[in-house]
Protein backbone atom coordinates (compact mmCIF):
# COMPACT_ATOMS: atom_id res chain seq x y z
CA UNK A 1 0.00 0.00 0.00
CA UNK A 2 1.42 3.48 -1.37
CA UNK A 3 1.64 6.25 1.21
CA UNK A 4 -1.52 8.30 -0.28
CA UNK A 5 -3.62 5.19 0.19
CA UNK A 6 -2.46 4.44 3.89
CA UNK A 7 -3.07 8.12 4.58
CA UNK A 8 -6.66 8.38 3.36
CA UNK A 9 -7.06 4.81 4.79
CA UNK A 10 -6.23 5.16 8.31
CA UNK A 11 -8.47 7.07 10.92
CA UNK A 12 -6.02 9.97 11.47
CA UNK A 13 -5.30 10.32 8.14
CA UNK A 14 -9.04 11.13 7.30
CA UNK A 15 -9.27 13.56 10.31
CA UNK A 16 -6.52 14.97 8.65
CA UNK A 17 -7.62 15.13 5.31
CA UNK A 18 -11.03 15.88 6.21
CA UNK A 19 -10.05 19.16 8.01
CA UNK A 20 -7.87 20.33 4.76
CA UNK A 21 -11.03 19.56 2.54
CA UNK A 22 -13.08 21.74 4.73
CA UNK A 23 -10.77 24.79 5.38
CA UNK A 24 -9.91 24.51 1.38
CA UNK A 25 -13.26 24.71 0.33
CA UNK A 26 -14.22 27.19 3.08
CA UNK A 27 -11.42 29.08 2.04
CA UNK A 28 -12.91 29.39 -1.95
CA UNK A 29 -16.49 30.19 -0.63
CA UNK A 30 -15.56 33.46 1.13
CA UNK A 31 -12.65 34.10 -1.42
CA UNK A 32 -15.61 33.75 -4.02
CA UNK A 33 -17.88 36.29 -2.19
CA UNK A 34 -19.54 39.18 -4.18
CA UNK A 35 -17.88 42.56 -3.27
CA UNK A 36 -18.64 44.19 -0.73
CA UNK A 37 -17.76 44.95 3.47
CA UNK A 38 -17.66 40.68 3.71
CA UNK A 39 -15.65 40.42 0.89
CA UNK A 40 -13.31 43.06 1.24
CA UNK A 41 -12.86 41.88 5.66
CA UNK A 42 -12.13 38.19 4.30
CA UNK A 43 -10.22 38.37 1.91
CA UNK A 44 -6.91 38.59 3.66
CA UNK A 45 -7.58 36.10 5.88
CA UNK A 46 -7.69 33.54 3.22
CA UNK A 47 -5.72 34.99 0.90
CA UNK A 48 -2.51 32.97 2.07
CA UNK A 49 -4.29 29.83 1.79
CA UNK A 50 -6.20 30.67 -1.42
CA UNK A 51 -2.90 31.92 -3.03
CA UNK A 52 -0.77 29.88 -1.33
CA UNK A 53 -1.98 26.81 -3.12
CA UNK A 54 -2.57 28.64 -6.53
CA UNK A 55 -6.30 28.59 -6.34
CA UNK A 56 -7.16 31.99 -6.67
CA UNK A 57 -10.40 32.61 -9.21
CA UNK A 58 -12.94 34.84 -10.19
CA UNK A 59 -16.34 33.76 -12.02
CA UNK A 60 -17.51 36.34 -12.52
CA UNK A 61 -17.51 35.64 -16.19
CA UNK A 62 -19.51 38.47 -18.19
CA UNK A 63 -20.59 40.23 -14.47
CA UNK A 64 -22.04 42.33 -13.10
CA UNK A 65 -22.41 43.51 -17.13
CA UNK A 66 -20.44 42.54 -20.19
CA UNK A 67 -18.31 45.65 -20.86
CA UNK A 68 -20.76 48.10 -23.26
CA UNK A 69 -17.79 48.49 -25.56
CA UNK A 70 -15.92 46.80 -28.08
CA UNK A 71 -11.70 47.78 -27.46
CA UNK A 72 -8.45 47.91 -29.53
CA UNK A 73 -5.46 48.76 -29.33
CA UNK A 74 -2.81 49.68 -32.34
CA UNK A 75 0.91 50.94 -32.34
CA UNK A 76 2.47 53.56 -35.08
CA UNK A 77 5.84 53.31 -35.24
CA UNK A 78 8.41 56.23 -36.84
CA UNK A 79 11.49 55.50 -38.00
CA UNK A 80 14.52 57.44 -38.05
CA UNK A 81 14.29 58.16 -42.15
CA UNK A 82 10.93 58.76 -41.68
CA UNK A 83 8.89 55.89 -42.69
CA UNK A 84 5.87 54.87 -40.29
CA UNK A 85 4.90 51.17 -39.47
CA UNK A 86 1.78 50.04 -38.00
CA UNK A 87 1.17 46.95 -35.02
CA UNK A 88 -1.73 45.29 -34.21
CA UNK A 89 -1.74 42.46 -31.58
CA UNK A 90 -3.07 38.92 -33.11
CA UNK A 91 -6.82 39.00 -33.14
CA UNK A 92 -9.85 36.81 -33.33
CA UNK A 93 -9.66 33.98 -35.46
CA UNK A 94 -11.94 31.20 -36.15
CA UNK A 95 -10.24 27.59 -35.52
CA UNK A 96 -7.07 27.01 -33.93
CA UNK A 97 -5.94 31.35 -33.37
CA UNK A 98 -8.37 32.01 -30.88
CA UNK A 99 -6.65 29.43 -28.36
CA UNK A 100 -3.84 31.67 -28.74
CA UNK A 101 -5.47 35.45 -29.49
CA UNK A 102 -7.37 35.24 -26.58
CA UNK A 103 -4.39 36.15 -24.63
CA UNK A 104 -3.64 39.38 -27.04
CA UNK A 105 -7.38 40.41 -26.13
CA UNK A 106 -7.02 40.04 -22.47
CA UNK A 107 -3.80 42.49 -22.85
CA UNK A 108 -5.61 45.15 -25.14
CA UNK A 109 -8.40 45.62 -22.68
CA UNK A 110 -5.68 46.28 -20.20
CA UNK A 111 -2.83 48.10 -22.11
CA UNK A 112 -5.16 50.07 -22.96
CA UNK A 113 -7.12 51.38 -19.92
CA UNK A 114 -6.31 54.42 -17.66
CA UNK A 115 -6.65 51.76 -14.71
CA UNK A 116 -3.51 50.06 -16.19
CA UNK A 117 -0.81 53.08 -16.52
CA UNK A 118 2.12 50.91 -15.67
CA UNK A 119 1.21 48.83 -18.94
CA UNK A 120 1.77 51.86 -21.22
CA UNK A 121 5.38 52.31 -21.22
CA UNK A 122 6.28 48.43 -20.90
CA UNK A 123 3.91 48.12 -23.96
CA UNK A 124 5.42 51.22 -26.30
CA UNK A 125 8.63 50.04 -25.56
CA UNK A 126 8.22 46.22 -26.52
CA UNK A 127 7.00 47.12 -29.62
CA UNK A 128 10.03 49.76 -30.18
CA UNK A 129 12.53 46.88 -29.52
CA UNK A 130 10.40 44.29 -32.10
CA UNK A 131 10.76 46.82 -34.70
CA UNK A 132 14.29 47.55 -34.12
CA UNK A 133 16.41 48.84 -35.58
CA UNK A 134 15.95 53.01 -35.83
CA UNK A 135 12.70 53.25 -34.03
CA UNK A 136 12.38 57.05 -32.99
CA UNK A 137 8.78 57.25 -31.94
CA UNK A 138 5.71 54.96 -31.07
CA UNK A 139 2.30 55.85 -30.72
CA UNK A 140 0.08 54.02 -28.89
CA UNK A 141 -4.10 54.51 -30.12
CA UNK A 142 -7.04 52.95 -28.55
CA UNK A 143 -10.10 52.36 -30.34
CA UNK A 144 -13.51 51.93 -28.46
CA UNK A 145 -17.29 51.70 -30.21
CA UNK A 146 -20.12 51.72 -28.10
CA UNK A 147 -22.60 48.62 -28.63
CA UNK A 148 -26.41 48.70 -29.63
CA UNK A 149 -28.66 48.16 -26.66
CA UNK A 150 -30.55 45.18 -27.83
CA UNK A 151 -34.06 46.38 -28.55
CA UNK A 152 -32.93 49.69 -29.18
CA UNK A 153 -33.56 50.67 -32.53
CA UNK A 154 -30.72 52.44 -34.47
CA UNK A 155 -27.29 52.32 -36.20
CA UNK A 156 -24.29 50.56 -35.27
CA UNK A 157 -22.12 53.56 -33.38
CA UNK A 158 -19.00 54.42 -35.58
CA UNK A 159 -15.57 53.60 -33.70
CA UNK A 160 -13.67 56.05 -31.56
CA UNK A 161 -10.24 56.83 -31.93
CA UNK A 162 -7.69 58.15 -29.96
CA UNK A 163 -3.56 58.45 -29.43
CA UNK A 164 -2.57 58.10 -25.67
CA UNK A 165 0.68 57.02 -25.22
CA UNK A 166 3.64 58.59 -27.05
CA UNK A 167 7.33 57.18 -26.64
CA UNK A 168 9.81 58.93 -28.19
CA UNK A 169 13.28 57.54 -28.19
CA UNK A 170 16.59 59.19 -28.59
CA UNK B 1 -23.59 13.63 9.99
CA UNK B 2 -19.47 12.28 10.26
CA UNK B 3 -19.99 9.10 8.92
CA UNK B 4 -22.24 10.68 5.93
CA UNK B 5 -18.73 13.05 5.34
CA UNK B 6 -16.59 10.05 5.62
CA UNK B 7 -18.33 7.97 3.03
CA UNK B 8 -18.89 10.57 0.66
CA UNK B 9 -14.90 11.94 1.36
CA UNK B 10 -13.35 8.42 1.76
CA UNK B 11 -14.99 5.47 0.65
CA UNK B 12 -13.16 4.15 -2.20
CA UNK B 13 -14.52 4.35 -5.57
CA UNK B 14 -13.69 3.28 -9.38
CA UNK B 15 -10.41 5.33 -10.22
CA UNK B 16 -12.26 5.87 -14.08
CA UNK B 17 -13.55 9.54 -13.21
CA UNK B 18 -10.21 10.24 -11.88
CA UNK B 19 -8.07 8.79 -15.11
CA UNK B 20 -10.48 10.05 -17.52
CA UNK B 21 -9.68 14.16 -15.75
CA UNK B 22 -6.13 13.22 -15.86
CA UNK B 23 -6.33 12.53 -19.63
CA UNK B 24 -8.90 15.37 -20.62
CA UNK B 25 -6.06 17.90 -18.45
CA UNK B 26 -3.11 16.39 -19.85
CA UNK B 27 -4.58 17.28 -22.96
CA UNK B 28 -5.41 20.65 -22.61
CA UNK B 29 -2.53 21.66 -20.41
CA UNK B 30 -0.89 20.76 -23.80
CA UNK B 31 -3.22 22.57 -26.11
CA UNK B 32 -2.45 25.32 -23.43
CA UNK B 33 1.02 25.31 -23.54
CA UNK B 34 1.75 24.43 -27.30
CA UNK B 35 -0.61 27.97 -27.57
CA UNK B 36 2.07 30.06 -25.78
CA UNK B 37 4.77 29.49 -27.49
CA UNK B 38 4.24 31.64 -30.41
CA UNK B 39 3.89 34.38 -27.71
CA UNK B 40 6.57 33.24 -25.09
CA UNK B 41 8.85 35.55 -25.25
CA UNK B 42 6.36 38.72 -25.50
CA UNK B 43 4.48 37.11 -22.27
CA UNK B 44 7.11 35.82 -20.21
CA UNK B 45 10.82 36.72 -20.98
CA UNK B 46 11.88 39.78 -18.56
CA UNK B 47 12.46 41.66 -22.45
CA UNK B 48 8.88 40.85 -22.92
CA UNK B 49 5.63 42.51 -22.14
CA UNK B 50 6.15 43.09 -18.76
CA UNK B 51 9.73 42.97 -17.19
CA UNK B 52 8.61 40.77 -14.24
CA UNK B 53 5.81 39.18 -12.73
CA UNK B 54 3.30 40.93 -10.90
CA UNK B 55 1.74 39.62 -7.18
CA UNK B 56 -1.11 39.11 -5.22
CA UNK B 57 -1.30 39.75 -1.62
CA UNK B 58 -0.90 37.18 1.45
CA UNK B 59 0.82 33.77 0.22
CA UNK B 60 1.23 34.29 -3.54
CA UNK B 61 4.10 32.88 -4.87
CA UNK B 62 5.44 32.48 -8.48
CA UNK B 63 9.13 30.78 -9.43
CA UNK B 64 11.33 34.07 -10.95
CA UNK B 65 14.40 33.71 -13.63
CA UNK B 66 12.33 30.85 -15.74
CA UNK B 67 13.73 30.70 -19.00
CA UNK B 68 10.64 31.40 -21.06
CA UNK B 69 10.58 28.99 -23.99
CA UNK B 70 12.28 26.16 -21.41
CA UNK B 71 9.45 26.80 -18.86
CA UNK B 72 6.82 26.08 -21.43
CA UNK B 73 8.60 23.21 -23.19
CA UNK B 74 9.22 21.55 -19.23
CA UNK B 75 5.33 21.92 -19.39
CA UNK B 76 4.69 20.29 -22.09
CA UNK B 77 7.32 17.10 -21.95
CA UNK B 78 5.60 16.98 -17.68
CA UNK B 79 2.18 17.13 -19.63
CA UNK B 80 2.67 14.53 -21.83
CA UNK B 81 4.12 12.51 -18.83
CA UNK B 82 0.68 13.26 -17.39
CA UNK B 83 -1.99 12.06 -20.30
CA UNK B 84 0.38 8.25 -20.17
CA UNK B 85 0.41 8.45 -16.95
CA UNK B 86 4.13 7.95 -16.06
CA UNK B 87 4.88 8.85 -12.65
CA UNK B 88 1.89 10.60 -12.43
CA UNK B 89 1.52 12.11 -9.67
CA UNK B 90 5.15 13.84 -9.64
CA UNK B 91 4.07 14.54 -13.59
CA UNK B 92 0.97 15.99 -11.85
CA UNK B 93 2.30 18.01 -9.26
CA UNK B 94 5.00 19.38 -11.76
CA UNK B 95 2.32 20.48 -14.19
CA UNK B 96 0.62 22.46 -11.49
CA UNK B 97 3.08 24.59 -10.45
CA UNK B 98 4.42 24.92 -13.45
CA UNK B 99 0.75 26.38 -14.67
CA UNK B 100 1.24 28.35 -11.61
CA UNK B 101 4.52 29.88 -12.44
CA UNK B 102 3.78 30.40 -15.95
CA UNK B 103 0.32 32.20 -15.28
CA UNK B 104 1.87 34.22 -12.13
CA UNK B 105 4.41 35.83 -14.44
CA UNK B 106 2.17 37.34 -16.68
CA UNK B 107 -1.34 38.36 -15.18
CA UNK B 108 -2.47 40.52 -17.76
CA UNK B 109 -3.20 37.86 -20.37
CA UNK B 110 -5.13 35.70 -18.07
CA UNK B 111 -8.95 34.95 -18.16
CA UNK B 112 -10.82 32.75 -16.27
CA UNK B 113 -10.09 29.54 -18.26
CA UNK B 114 -6.28 29.95 -17.40
CA UNK B 115 -7.66 29.91 -14.00
CA UNK B 116 -9.96 26.78 -14.23
CA UNK B 117 -7.21 24.52 -15.86
CA UNK B 118 -5.10 25.30 -13.17
CA UNK B 119 -7.58 24.89 -10.69
CA UNK B 120 -8.17 21.29 -12.59
CA UNK B 121 -4.50 20.47 -12.59
CA UNK B 122 -4.40 21.49 -8.84
CA UNK B 123 -7.01 18.89 -7.85
CA UNK B 124 -5.33 16.17 -10.32
CA UNK B 125 -2.68 16.39 -8.88
CA UNK B 126 -4.70 15.32 -5.40
CA UNK B 127 -5.94 12.51 -7.41
CA UNK B 128 -5.11 8.76 -7.08
CA UNK B 129 -5.24 10.09 -11.40
CA UNK B 130 -2.74 6.85 -12.14
CA UNK B 131 -4.28 4.30 -11.03
CA UNK B 132 -6.05 3.00 -14.07
CA UNK B 133 -5.67 3.97 -17.88
CA UNK B 134 -1.74 4.43 -17.07
CA UNK B 135 2.06 3.54 -17.58
CA UNK B 136 2.13 3.50 -13.89
CA UNK B 137 -0.99 1.06 -13.47
CA UNK B 138 0.67 -1.35 -16.36
CA UNK B 139 4.10 -1.19 -14.28
CA UNK B 140 3.14 -1.56 -10.70
CA UNK B 141 -0.03 -2.90 -10.78
CA UNK B 142 -3.05 -0.35 -10.09
CA UNK B 143 -6.09 -0.08 -7.07
CA UNK B 144 -9.34 -0.36 -8.82
CA UNK B 145 -10.53 1.24 -6.17
CA UNK B 146 -9.82 4.33 -3.98
CA UNK B 147 -10.51 7.34 -1.73
CA UNK B 148 -12.02 10.32 -4.02
CA UNK B 149 -11.11 13.10 -1.77
CA UNK B 150 -9.28 15.21 -4.49
CA UNK B 151 -12.20 14.07 -6.68
CA UNK B 152 -14.71 15.73 -4.19
CA UNK B 153 -12.02 18.62 -3.87
CA UNK B 154 -12.59 19.42 -7.96
CA UNK B 155 -16.42 18.69 -7.85
CA UNK B 156 -17.32 21.24 -5.16
CA UNK B 157 -15.13 23.43 -7.26
CA UNK B 158 -17.13 23.11 -10.47
CA UNK B 159 -20.44 24.21 -8.21
CA UNK B 160 -18.56 27.24 -6.38
CA UNK B 161 -18.06 28.09 -9.98
CA UNK B 162 -21.54 28.27 -11.11
CA UNK B 163 -23.01 29.66 -7.85
CA UNK B 164 -21.00 32.68 -7.90
CA UNK B 165 -20.97 32.94 -11.46
CA UNK B 166 -25.51 33.41 -11.00
CA UNK B 167 -24.82 35.50 -7.84
CA UNK B 168 -22.50 37.80 -9.83
CA UNK B 169 -24.97 38.39 -12.85
CA UNK B 170 -27.57 38.70 -10.60
CA UNK B 171 -26.43 41.75 -9.37
CA UNK B 172 -26.06 43.21 -12.82
CA UNK B 173 -28.39 45.10 -14.88
CA UNK B 174 -28.23 43.75 -17.85
CA UNK B 175 -28.60 40.01 -17.04
CA UNK B 176 -31.90 41.45 -14.61
CA UNK B 177 -33.10 43.39 -18.11
CA UNK B 178 -32.52 40.50 -20.50
CA UNK B 179 -29.83 42.30 -22.54
CA UNK B 180 -26.51 40.66 -21.66
CA UNK B 181 -25.94 38.09 -24.08
CA UNK B 182 -26.97 40.69 -26.96
CA UNK B 183 -24.50 43.42 -25.22
CA UNK B 184 -21.42 40.36 -24.91
CA UNK B 185 -21.91 38.94 -28.76
CA UNK B 186 -21.48 42.30 -30.42
CA UNK B 187 -17.98 42.90 -28.48
CA UNK B 188 -15.91 43.18 -31.66
CA UNK B 189 -12.70 42.27 -29.99
CA UNK B 190 -14.19 38.98 -28.46
CA UNK B 191 -16.06 37.58 -31.73
CA UNK B 192 -14.75 34.33 -33.35
CA UNK B 193 -18.01 33.38 -35.27
CA UNK B 194 -19.50 36.69 -36.20
CA UNK B 195 -23.46 36.70 -34.94
CA UNK B 196 -25.74 39.07 -37.51
CA UNK B 197 -26.46 42.54 -36.11
CA UNK B 198 -30.04 41.97 -36.14
CA UNK B 199 -29.77 39.05 -33.92
CA UNK B 200 -27.61 40.18 -31.36
CA UNK B 201 -29.41 43.56 -30.64
CA UNK B 202 -32.70 41.47 -30.77
CA UNK B 203 -34.29 41.94 -27.16
CA UNK B 204 -36.22 38.52 -27.53
CA UNK B 205 -33.23 36.60 -28.92
CA UNK B 206 -30.92 38.20 -26.41
CA UNK B 207 -33.48 37.55 -23.21
CA UNK B 208 -34.12 34.26 -24.35
CA UNK B 209 -30.01 33.42 -24.17
CA UNK B 210 -29.84 35.98 -20.97
CA UNK B 211 -32.25 34.06 -18.41
CA UNK B 212 -31.73 30.65 -20.49
CA UNK B 213 -28.30 30.91 -19.31
CA UNK B 214 -29.00 32.00 -16.00
CA UNK B 215 -31.18 29.06 -15.50
CA UNK B 216 -28.92 26.44 -16.54
CA UNK B 217 -26.05 28.06 -14.39
CA UNK B 218 -28.44 27.86 -11.69
CA UNK B 219 -29.58 24.01 -12.56
CA UNK B 220 -25.78 23.18 -13.09
CA UNK B 221 -25.21 24.13 -8.94
CA UNK B 222 -26.66 20.93 -7.82
CA UNK B 223 -28.11 19.08 -11.18
CA UNK B 224 -24.57 17.37 -11.33
CA UNK B 225 -24.94 16.03 -8.27
CA UNK B 226 -28.22 14.51 -8.54
CA UNK B 227 -28.14 11.11 -10.57
CA UNK B 228 -31.62 11.74 -11.77
CA UNK B 229 -30.77 15.02 -13.34
CA UNK B 230 -26.85 14.70 -13.73
CA UNK B 231 -27.06 13.80 -17.40
CA UNK B 232 -29.70 16.82 -18.03
CA UNK B 233 -27.11 19.23 -16.71
CA UNK B 234 -24.42 17.95 -18.49
CA UNK B 235 -25.99 18.11 -21.83
CA UNK B 236 -27.48 21.36 -20.97
CA UNK B 237 -23.68 22.48 -19.60
CA UNK B 238 -22.21 21.83 -22.76
CA UNK B 239 -24.34 22.89 -25.28
CA UNK B 240 -24.25 26.30 -23.26
CA UNK B 241 -20.71 26.12 -23.48
CA UNK B 242 -20.23 25.45 -26.92
CA UNK B 243 -22.40 28.00 -27.88
CA UNK B 244 -20.05 30.10 -26.10
CA UNK B 245 -17.29 28.40 -27.64
CA UNK B 246 -18.61 29.29 -30.94
CA UNK B 247 -18.85 32.81 -30.70
CA UNK B 248 -17.29 34.70 -28.29
CA UNK B 249 -12.93 34.81 -27.70
CA UNK B 250 -12.67 33.05 -24.34
CA UNK B 251 -9.70 30.58 -25.21
CA UNK B 252 -9.37 27.81 -22.67
CA UNK B 253 -12.61 28.28 -20.57
CA UNK B 254 -15.41 26.13 -22.24
CA UNK B 255 -13.20 22.82 -22.76
CA UNK B 256 -11.70 23.16 -19.59
CA UNK B 257 -15.26 23.14 -17.92
CA UNK B 258 -16.59 20.73 -20.18
CA UNK B 259 -13.12 18.37 -18.69
CA UNK B 260 -14.38 19.11 -15.39
CA UNK B 261 -17.98 17.07 -15.71
CA UNK B 262 -15.87 13.95 -16.26
CA UNK B 263 -15.82 14.64 -12.73
CA UNK B 264 -19.46 13.78 -12.49
CA UNK B 265 -19.60 10.95 -14.86
CA UNK B 266 -20.34 7.47 -13.42
CA UNK B 267 -17.04 5.26 -14.09
CA UNK B 268 -19.09 2.33 -15.41
CA UNK B 269 -20.22 4.36 -18.35
CA UNK B 270 -16.42 5.82 -18.88
CA UNK B 271 -15.05 2.25 -18.99
CA UNK B 272 -17.70 1.35 -20.99
CA UNK B 273 -17.13 4.00 -23.73
CA UNK B 274 -13.47 3.30 -23.23
CA UNK B 275 -14.02 -0.94 -23.56
CA UNK B 276 -15.72 0.50 -26.74
CA UNK B 277 -13.13 2.33 -28.72
CA UNK B 278 -10.62 0.17 -27.57
CA UNK B 279 -11.41 -4.04 -28.78
CA UNK B 280 -8.68 -5.39 -26.91
CA UNK B 281 -9.12 -6.17 -23.42
CA UNK B 282 -8.66 -3.39 -20.82
CA UNK B 283 -5.49 -4.53 -19.43
CA UNK B 284 -6.02 -2.72 -15.85
CA UNK B 285 -9.12 -4.60 -15.27
CA UNK B 286 -12.74 -3.72 -14.47
CA UNK B 287 -13.29 -2.48 -11.32
CA UNK B 288 -14.36 -4.23 -8.64
CA UNK B 289 -17.85 -5.30 -9.04
CA UNK B 290 -19.07 -3.96 -5.86
CA UNK B 291 -17.25 -0.63 -5.46
CA UNK B 292 -19.52 2.06 -4.42
CA UNK B 293 -20.59 4.34 -7.63
CA UNK B 294 -19.29 7.92 -7.98
CA UNK B 295 -21.75 10.06 -5.60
Amino acid sequence: MRWGQRLETSRVGQVLLSVAMLVVIACLVLWNLPAGRPHDAVRPLVAPVVQGLGLEQDWALFAPDPRAFSVGLSAAITFSDGHVEHWEPPHNGLVVSPYRTYRWQKYVERARADDYRLLWEQTAQWVAREHEPGVVKVVLTRTFRNVLRPGDPGPRPTAGTFDYYTLELP
Amino acid sequence: MIGRWRRWAFDPIDTAPMAALRIACAVLVLGWAVSLLPDAQAFLADDGLTSHPVGGSTGWWTITGLPAYGAVLALIGFALALLVGWHTRIAALVVAILLIALQRRNVYVLNSGDLLLRSLAIFVALMPAGECWSLDARRRGSSAVRAPWGLRLLQVQVSLLYLFSVVAKLGGRSWQDGSAVGQALQLEDLQRLEVPLAIATSLTVSALLTYGTLVVEGFLIVGLWLPKTRWWAMAAGVLIHLGIEATLLIGWFSLAIIACYLAFVPADVLRRIVSRARPVRDQDGPARMDAPHLI
